[in-house]
């Protein structure tokens, strides 16, 4: 069976003050039915661009053009603007990072989880509300249905976001695209959305775009990962062998210098020397050669080209 | 007045309450949240303090309250022996030159107008030190130490990543030769392999100059690793203060093994459906639940938690406790084979 979703040569720039600037960079993914895809990266990494670009959500300085991508075997930059808006909150769901800058302050929590419904199943205002009082019990809201009528301000940030996410299973879609979903919640509430949305994806069957800089959070729910760096993706690998044996410098380097349980008490941190690259100001080469601990000449010559090796991927001319 | 051996920093049984105002035209004290609601600590000479917790625990509002940033309602400080909780302005000036901060964001605590080299300037200017020239080769000297180089003195911030310019706000705040800094989630909106940098500053800093931390973070692994000691805070108390090797390896309060169940690991082995994981979440510092503060959450609590507010209390291993069951070897093995966060870790 082909994967429900199929990238290749993702390349997204945008026009800037300073000239384009290339944000994703030749990238190829694909994503199976059921399965949870970390991607991880820094910020400027191009790892919101990548998943966002696919459901045209960059704006308009942004160009999007790809060699193939395919979601449930249509083509996406076939589709028009009807065509997208079908797809996006139904099939295709996303779920921000701020719950409380993407819920309306004006409108009910209930009419808010109940549009997806109403838009893209034509459910009637009635059969709506009734569905919405079983998704916000399904994502642990105590009393949901008391509180349909109650607006974002009276719920709590660990509330709000179960609510994202029940408008996101709303109208069972196949993939949910989850940007830093937990990053701006408490380590109580984190632990808790992050079982709860590994629960439902089990459950509805969906797959998941999980976009994180945090590798616990990775470990704790992803499948497989993909590494950005400076708009590619640098390795990818099923998540227990990307943790246990990184392949790819930079990946290295982000294991050690992420302060692990194993850490002792002060003593030094790996680092990473130097800072993340100017997008604008890249050199050819590999982008992450002005950091790499292992640098050769080899690597300030053409980008280094993936790598294989059995499910595994990594772009680095040097072994390691 | 001044003992070298005390410690830098006293807080006793400290107090901040913010009023909320309603009835007609918001003129009225309707509540009160007890957002620093008796808490006691102390600091040393040259090592760090953390204070650990979640969003409205009072965390920050105690920092900012040991720096005399936020008036007090009850309780007491002392800087270095000296009383400084009822200070003249022109005394608490003097002080404040031993206590500086850093703050979270460096994209906003960097006047973008200013040149970094005037930016870390600043201090020396507003207390009369130096003059131009010696303040030049100061600023000079504080960039180096700090990791950045001296000829960017006349850069302005936006032209620096936030790693560089976390540096340049602790290069200000040592401007003045502090003892003690307040560092405010300071390496929370840093990106993994910057904020290893910056961590690494900190604890270079503190071993060169002698500094002492009071380190305010919602990061259990930042905490562990810059830590000598730890005290975890729920809703306006401290509720456990213990070395941090202790604290990590043996938490003594259900929260605090809560916080240490829920931090995300590197471990793929641990990921589902884990024992541990608190229900609920933290509850309004402006009606905080009867007895102790946490019962409303706590996995092992009985009936006398949600009548009695357990003080903290010390225990053998030298660390304090407030809670009812610690230290009773029966509550705990009991709990040990309930659903007790981290029990079987």
């Amino acid at each position: 069976m082909s994967p429900l979703l199929e990238v290749e040569d993702l390349v997204v720039e945008f026009r800037t003050e300073r000239g384009r600037l290339r944000a994703v960079d030749g990238v190829s993914f694909s994503v199976d039915r059921g399965e949870t895809l970390a991607i991880v990266g820094e910020s400027g990494s191009g790892k919101s661009v990548t998943a966002l670009s696919l459901l045209r959500l960059v704006g308009d300085a942004g160009r999007i053009q790809a060699a193939r991508a395919t979601f449930e075997g249509v083509e996406l930059s076939g589709l028009d603007s009807a065509g997208m808006r079908a797809l996006r909150g139904n099939r295709i769901a996303m779920i921000f990072q701020e719950p409380m800058s993407s819920l309306n302050p004006v409108m009910t929590i209930g009419e808010q989880v109940a549009e997806p419904l109403r838009l893209h199943k034509g459910l009637s205002r009635r059969e709506a509300r009734a569905a919405v009082g079983d998704l916000l019990a399904k994502v642990s809201i105590p009393d949901a249905r008391e509180r349909l009528d109650e607006y974002p301000h009276q719920f709590s940030g660990g509330m709000r976001q179960r609510v994202m996410i029940a408008m996101a299973i709303a109208c069972q879609p196949a993939l949910i695209i989850a940007d830093e979903p937990t990053t701006a919640l408490d380590v109580t509430v984190q632990a808790q959305i992050l079982d709860l949305l590994k629960t439902l994806l089990r459950e509805t069957g969906a797959a998941m775009i999980l976009i994180t800089h945090d590798l616990g959070v990775v470990a704790r729910v992803a499948d497989r990962v993909a590494v950005m760096y400076a708009g590619r993706i640098v390795e990818s690998a099923p998540t227990r062998e990307l943790l246990a044996a990184p392949r790819h410098p930079y990946t290295r380097a982000l294991l050690a210098s992420s302060v692990g349980p194993g850490a002792g008490a002060k003593t030094r941190l790996e680092t990473i020397e130097g800072q993340p690259p100017d997008l604008a100001r890249l050199a050819g080469g590999c982008a992450f050669a002005p950091r790499c601990p292992l640098v050769q000449t080899i690597c300030h010559g053409a980008p280094p080209p993936l790598r294989s090796e059995g499910v595994r991927q990594w772009a680095c001319y040097v072994d390691v | 007045m001044s003992d070298s051996n005390g410690p830098l920093l006293k807080v006793e049984d400290l107090k901040v309450h913010f009023p909320i105002k309603g009835g007609l035209l918001g003129g009225r004290t309707t509540a009160v949240v007890r957002a620093v609601d008796g808490v006691s600590f102390e600091i040393r000479r040259g090592e760090t303090f953390s204070i650990v917790g979640e969003s409205g625990c009072g965390k920050s509002t105690t920092a900012m309250a040991v720096l005399r940033m936020q008036p007090i309602d009850g309780g007491r400080i002392f800087f270095d022996g000296e009383d400084i909780s009822s200070l003249k302005p022109a005394r608490l000036r003097a002080i404040r030159r031993r206590m500086q901060t850093v703050f979270q964001d460096p994209f906003s605590s960097l006047d973008p107008r200013m040149k970094i080299g005037d930016i870390i300037a600043e201090p020396l200017v507003v207390h009369g030190i130096g003059d131009a020239r010696t303040r030049r080769a100061r600023v000079s000297d504080l960039m180096a130490l700090c990791g950045l180089l001296p000829d960017m003195a006349d850069r302005y911030p936006h032209e620096f990543s936030g790693g560089q310019r976390q540096r340049i706000s602790i290069a200000r705040a040592l401007a003045l030769e502090p003892e003690l800094v307040v560092c405010d989630e300071a390496v929370s909106a840093l990106d993994v392999s910057i904020r290893a940098q910056i961590l690494n500053l900190l604890m270079d800093l503190q071993r060169r100059l002698g500094l002492a931390y009071l380190f305010i973070s919602h990061d259990l692994t930042v905490v562990r690793h810059i830590s000598d000691r730890v005290g975890v805070m729920y809703l306006g108390k401290l509720v456990e203060v213990a070395d941090a090797q202790q604290l990590f390896a043996a938490p003594q309060h259900p929260y605090t093994r809560a916080l240490l169940a829920a931090a995300p690991t590197l471990d793929v082995d641990r990921r589902l459906g884990e024992p541990g994981l608190l229900k609920g979440e933290q509850p309004s510092a402006r009606n905080p639940p009867p007895g102790c503060r946490f019962n409303s959450r706590c996995p092992v609590k009985v009936e006398r938690c949600s009548v009695d507010e357990p003080a903290l209390k010390m225990l053998p291993t030298g660390g304090q406790v407030a809670c009812h069951l610690a230290g009773s070897a029966a509550a705990w093995s009991a709990a040990r084979t309930s659903d007790l966060p981290g029990a079987d870790a």
